[in-house]
């Protein structure tokens, strides 16, 4: 039976015993998405590809926007770019996870599975993903000969954002399976706070009556701390720091809640 | 509690929660308990068993009586609302037709899937694989999508998957009623092998014959609730019972749990009851086995004096053919308050099928025979057989049927 744990250390020790397993599910989770394509798997980098396109079209050649004091020779729509690819994680993530268990009613009531691997697959997933783009930036990082060394750091600095996301997939995968309408509701606040958050414009556009907002929204840190470190600028880490502490936080709870409403799983679903 | 016991459960007790409306849930939660919106449902109310190293243990019960709920919570797939359950060692369970199989996969793919599940890695299967291949013996189509497999493919290979992961318990719900008898026998083979090297097995049924074959132990569920427990054969006589005496069957006209309505003729001078099958030890039985011998019997209380009585059976198929019965001697001058036992001892030399009895008892009077009391359909029953082998028609005449290729001949002449 499930027991509730605080303990980061029993909760790692749990999924590190399933990495195999969960490992299998994101595979099996990426490879369906693009199964029976014509491109196949190719769309992994097909996608970002058009996506980078049509922004350095609408964003470079349109509205030719301009960041707060740019760099001679970054274009606007890589900065654009990178910023997106760790709001991605989150967002792609949080977006499917109130479906992360509701969808395989069979592993909850059918075999004896681990549950609290599910939330993780949505998340495995993105960061598939998320690596594509990020080759596909460093490409065109190097292809506009603005690459630097910093960009190594990427998967240092997502981990607040990874870490948010898995507490936010455990307590909204565990409400999803009792109110549907988590589906619809998360995809609108997920958009929300894609503009909320620093992506579009850098944290220091905000009008200083209003940067509390932002102080309070945890992913802002690690965004600007990617892009800091993408394009060889000093990487704030205090700010990093609280995140990664309001991360750590959110996936303990998260993970609480989620085996504390499991037991009503097989009876809800 | 001893090592040798793998399972034990106390008092377990499990009722669901039915919620009206799906906000009604939210409602419970946001109420902390102080306000009830759900009405109870108990699956399963105070069972006690425990279940020893090796054993074979079938679950009986009619639907709902709680049999998969309490293969659920053995799994830990289901949360007892009451009292303990202890599960020692590795479970691998059977619990629905392609649960957890993924469709769009290949038969390999979802094999060392069902591995991961089982907490096997790639190598540790790839050792296991040929095992799992052979047994399922479903040839090219092991790559092939699920998604293509006949249902009786998709049984092989999960049930070859399930009983190759080294488990200590292996849990099978009612899964094995899909294949087909040869399958089944490889089945039950393979269980008793995995028995007699210290698995413990545990499964649903609603064959009976399984289980008297194949389990040291059988429990039966009714209502959600243990009402028997013990050797195989008292509990399985309790269940078919139990099955007989329906409550929303009118006992009058369903005798027997029937489901071609006996026709019970207007008595005129006697009352016939009690029909009853048994086997060679006297337990009441309505699943025969090809060449056994099995006596049905039946009382009949006279109302008035009678002469001559004797009493008749006849087996029919279900569409109405007569296929053999016969009549017993006559008992002489009856004063009409005696109660008359009949017996008829066969040989059951039957196809599998389901068959009906008819009984009756005759007096005279001058040189006229007529009827006392009868019914038709008095009884179902059901006729198995140990190997299955294609058969036609209804009678079992011992058929020997063979095919072979004729010697070349000389196609000059």
């Amino acid at each position: 039976m499930s027991t509730i744990t605080l303990n980061p250390l029993a909760i790692a020790g749990g999924l590190a015993r399933h990495r195999y397993l969960l490992g299998q599910l994101v595979r099996r989770d990426v490879l369906l998405r693009y199964r029976g394509a014509m491109f196949g798997v190719l769309w992994i980098f097909l996608s970002p590809l058009l996506m980078l396109a049509i922004f350095a079209f609408v964003f470079g050649h349109i509205f030719q926007a301009r960041w707060p004091e740019q760099r001679e020779g970054l274009p606007f729509w890589l900065i654009l770019y990178c910023g997106l690819i760790v709001f991605n994680v989150f967002g792609e993530t949080v977006a499917r996870a109130p479906a992360a268990v509701r969808s395989f009613p069979s592993y909850v009531k059918k075999i004896i599975f681990p549950v609290d691997i599910l939330p993780l697959v949505p998340l495995g997933a993105a960061l598939t993903h998320a690596a594509f783009n990020l080759l596909i930036l460093a490409a065109a990082l190097a292809f506009t000969g603005n690459l630097s060394a910093g960009i190594l750091l990427f998967p240092l600095l997502l981990l607040p954002v990874v870490l948010l996301g898995i507490g936010a997939s455990w307590f909204l995968a565990a409400w999803g399976v009792f109110i549907k309408d988590m589906s619809q509701i998360v995809p609108l606040f997920v958009q929300m706070l894609l503009f909320l958050s620093p992506v579009f414009y850098p944290a220091s556009a905000v009008p200083p009556g209003l940067t509390f907002l932002y102080d309070a929204n945890p992913l802002g840190a690690p965004i600007e701390a990617v892009r800091a470190a993408a394009f060889g600028l000093p990487v704030p880490w205090p700010a990093w720091s609280a995140a990664l502490a309001a991360g750590i936080a959110a996936a303990i709870l998260g993970h609480a809640f989620f085996q504390h409403s499991r037991d009503e799983f097989a009876d809800a679903l | 509690m001893s090592p040798d016991v793998v399972i034990s459960a106390r008092g377990l007790s499990k009722s669901y929660r039915l919620f009206g409306h799906p906000g009604d849930r939210v409602k419970q939660f946001l109420s902390l308990g102080l306000k009830h919106y759900h009405r109870e449902f108990a699956a399963l109310s105070d069972v006690s068993f425990d279940i020893r190293k090796g054993e074979t243990v079938g679950i009986i019960g009619r639907n709902g009586s709680g049999k998969s709920t309490l293969l659920q919570l053995i799994c830990g797939i289901l949360k007892p609302s009451a009292g303990t359950l202890q599960v020692n060692g590795r479970i691998s369970a059977l619990l629905e037709l392609g649960a957890g199989f993924n469709p769009e996969f290949t038969g390999r793919e979802n094999v060392y899937f069902q591995g991961a599940l089982m907490g096997f890695t790639k190598a540790q299967m790839d050792k296991r694989f040929a095992d799992v291949a052979a047994f399922a013996d479903i040839g090219e189509f092991i790559d092939q999508p699920v998604r293509i497999y006949s249902s009786g493919m998709f049984l092989r290979l999960a049930f070859a998957v399930a009983i190759n992961v080294d488990a200590d318990l292996l849990v099978i719900d009612e899964a094995i009623a899909v294949g087909d008898a040869g399958f089944r026998a490889r089945c039950f083979r393979r269980l008793g092998e995995l028995g007699a090297a210290g698995c413990t097995i545990l499964f649903v049924t609603h064959a009976m014959e399984q289980v008297t074959r194949f389990c040291n132990r059988s429990i039966l569920l009714d209502h959600g609730r243990l009402l028997k427990q013990g050797p195989p054969e008292p509990v399985v006589a309790e269940c078919l019972r139990l099955q007989a005496v329906t409550p929303e069957t009118d006992s009058a006209a369903h005798p027997s749990g029937n489901d071609v309505a006996a026709v019970a003729y207007q008595p005129n001078g006697a009352l016939i009851e009690a029909v009853r099958l048994v086997d060679a030890n006297g337990h009441e039985v309505r699943h025969l086995l090809d060449g056994q011998e099995y006596r049905c019997r039946f009382r009949a209380r006279l109302t008035r004096p009678a002469n001559a009585v004797r009493g008749a059976f006849l087996i029919r198929t279900r569409a109405g053919v007569d296929l053999g019965g016969a009549m017993t001697t006559c008992l002489d001058t009856l004063s009409g308050d005696e109660t008359i036992e009949v017996e008829l001892g066969f040989h059951c030399r039957l196809n599998p099928a389901s068959y009906l009895l008819n009984v009756a008892l005759f007096a005279r009077e001058g040189n006229i025979e007529f009827a006392l009391h009868g019914i038709q359909n008095a009884l179902q029953f059901e006729v198995t057989r140990e190997r299955d082998r294609p058969t036609l028609g209804a009678v079992d005449f011992d058929c020997r049927a063979s095919i072979r290729l004729a010697p070349a001949r000389d196609t000059a002449s």
